[in-house]
């Protein structure tokens, strides 16, 4: 196995308020290789954007990354002064975000701002950049470029704006692409498209990628490997092929089930009774054991670790001793 | 009420809107949102109605419980015409559940007179009769008695969902339009509300019109589907039919864009769709601009919905 391009060790990042401590990521590592998609799986408030956000320091107040490691290059990402972090985000280490409308600016046209990334990270001139951005256009498949470059975003389509976010986010050659949710807001038809152009672009460039996204199905089309997260932690981690045969934590194996598949009739699916937990008022010990099946008591007192299963991990006691939950 | 025929019917119905383009340039064009719809749902039946964004279909449902009225065209309900401005009583018999459960439950107001409020001002029994449904109705959808007090931001994604749901359920109504309801939620969230809605409609022997993008959650709820592209149906046909049989190209390619969650289901074909392609002229076929199988001809007729087998409808020249 080829080494990690980026490795995230023991990351915490807390918000603080009057409320209490939320502990949106709290204790994750993970690695990507080159030519690796991970998916970061998870529902709404589990933490999955703000570890993206960590990784590049964008996280907003009044939340702050408190412990924790991000290796890349030979560096410790959360140790470097802004002004040599700012040389690689957006550079290196690019990140894609779910709603292209609002990540891109309104009042540009979009070669501009295609070529604005060109000319701050790879010091070309306007006219370089401008073609540049052209053959940028070209490869994530837009038709007429050169007209392209003229527009503002608001003339776009969905599918069209998140390609120029891509477009954008490959100007420099990354060796890590951050994608959180890259589709949602897309039709599927779409959203087959750009999930096929972020592979395509991953094995030309061997760039890593995360993939953060609450849906099996992508995370099944697209990765090899995937951490599932629950409250700020990973639940569970290991190879996509295992995952959807043998899913080992109870609530990933209630989330596998509860997917809506044609096929399945309303009635009967599986659901997952309560709801996502307060990060704020966070049960104790295990945090999913109030919504789970299998509880027993050692649930509710003590926080289980990662447990190694074959070659994965789960955080459940059920998997304490080698496990066969 | 054991009336035969339809619950409700659409009868070629066409909503068009006037878009102005800028200041000094007046009327610009028209938006077809919905071009010569007709569809029937049978009482008891879920009919679900699925396409992409832009493609017609919460302008249908808004049709359907004339919250807007039609440009063109007609809505029978019970076999009658709907008047332009529909009497109260049929606002009883026809309610909607919207996708966003956090912009339509009004923040100000206490779960309980939201649920309530159809009740208020309808002028349902008394003002005891009325608490007493509204737990009645709490109860139903699976929430507590005590949460009648509280508002709505105390709620999740779910529960605000349930609310909408209890709210609508308020007057007896025999059809409810149910727009992308679960849209908005966590998978964990997404199969306890299609449960509830399934478990409802066996009690109360409601009416569903079930409108997704999505057409795994179609899937589990509808007893026919209907595929809509710019504003017009391209094929209608019973759930099994649909999914087993699929014939028209953009139902097709619908089912394949739709990612399996499984990894083995590996390497499937996919009929790529030209994205942003121009619109087509309005006698031509919507979708042959971005049809993998479109022939010469496809753009100068519009095909109509033609019966290619027992109840399944296609919208194209060569099914």
């Amino acid at each position: 196995m080829p080494e990690a391009v980026l490795a995230v060790e023991g990351l915490r990042t807390h918000f603080f308020s009057r409320r209490g401590v939320a502990k949106a990521v709290d204790g994750v590592d993970l690695a990507i290789a080159p030519d690796e998609t991970l998916a970061v799986v998870g529902e709404s408030g589990c933490g999955k954007t703000m570890l993206a956000l960590s990784i590049l320091r964008l996280v907003p107040h009044p939340g702050r990354i408190v412990e924790g490691r991000v290796r890349f290059a030979g560096k410790d990402l959360l140790g470097l002064p802004e002004k040599a972090l700012r040389t690689i985000r957006g550079n290196a280490i690019s990140m894609i975000f779910q709603e292209p409308m609002t990540s891109l600016n309104p009042v540009f046209r979009i070669g501009d701002q295609i070529a604005e990334t060109l000319r701050l990270h790879r010091g070309l001139g306007q006219e370089e950049a401008l073609d540049a951005a052209r053959a940028l256009l070209v490869q994530v498949g837009i038709p007429e470029p050169g007209r392209r470059l003229k527009t503002f975003p608001h003339e776009l389509s969905g599918g069209m704006r998140q390609r120029v976010m891509i477009a954008m986010a490959l100007a420099c050659d990354p060796k890590v692409l951050l994608a959180d949710e890259p589709t949602t807001a897309l039709d599927v038809t779409i959203q087959a498209e750009i999930l096929d152009l972020m592979r395509e672009l991953k094995t030309r460039r061997q760039a890593a990628v995360m993939l953060i996204t609450h849906d099996l199905g992508i995370v099944a089309e697209t990765s090899r490997k995937l951490v599932i997260m629950y409250a700020g932690r990973i639940v569970e981690r290991g190879d996509v092929l295992s995952f959807f045969k043998n899913p080992l934590h109870p609530y990933a194996k209630l989330l596998l089930a509860a997917v809506p598949r044609i096929g399945r009739r309303a009635g009967e699916l599986a659901a997952i009774s309560g709801s996502v937990p307060d990060l704020l008022r966070l049960p104790e010990g295990c945090h999913f054991h109030p919504r789970c099946p299998s509880v027993f008591d050692r649930c509710r007192l003590e926080r289980p670790p990662l447990y190694g299963v074959g070659g994965r991990e789960v955080r459940c006691f059920l998997y304490d001793g080698g496990g066969h939950g | 009420m054991a009336e035969a025929g339809p619950l409700v019917e659409l009868l070629d119905v066409r909503k068009h809107y006037a878009v102005r383009g800028g200041l000094f340039e007046g009327r610009a064009g028209l938006v077809r949102a919905v071009d010569g719809v007709s569809l029937s749902i049978a009482r008891g039946e879920t009919l679900g109605l699925v396409g992409e964004s832009g493609c017609g279909k919460s302008t249908l449902g808004r049709l359907l419980v004339a919250l807007e009225p039609p440009s063109a065209g007609e809505v029978r309900f019970h076999g009658r015409p709907l008047p332009a401005r529909p009497p109260k009583s049929f606002r009883r018999q026809v309610q909607m559940i919207f996708q966003d459960p956090y912009s339509s439950l009004n923040p100000r107001k206490s779960v309980g007179a939201i649920v309530g409020e159809g009740l208020a001002i309808h002028g349902v029994g008394s003002r005891a009769g009325q608490r007493e449904r509204v737990l009645e109705l709490l109860g139903l959808v699976g929430l507590r008695p005590e949460h009648a007090r509280r508002y709505p931001h105390e709620f999740s994604g779910g529960q605000r969902q349930r609310v909408a749901i209890a709210r609508s359920l308020a007057l007896n109504p025999e059809l409810v339009v149910c727009d992308e309801p679960v849209s908005a939620l966590d998978v964990s969230i997404q199969a306890q509300v299609l449960n509830l809605l399934y478990d409802l409609q066996q009690r109360l022997g409601l009416t569903y019109l079930f409108i997704s993008h999505d057409l795994a959650v179609v899937s589990t709820l509808a007893d026919r589907v209907a595929v809509m592209y710019r504003g017009r149906l391209v094929e209608l046909a019973p759930r099994e039919a649909i999914y087993g049989s699929p014939r028209h190209p953009y139902t097709r390619a619908l089912m394949a864009a739709v990612p399996i969650p499984d990894p083995e289901a590996a390497a499937r074909k996919r009929a790529h769709l030209k994205d942003n392609a121009p619109v087509p002229a309005a006698e031509a076929c919507p979708f042959a601009p971005r049809c993998p199988e479109a022939e010469p001809g496809c753009e100068d007729e519009s095909p109509a919905l033609s019966e290619i087998a027992p109840g399944h409808f296609v919208a194209c020249r060569k099914p």
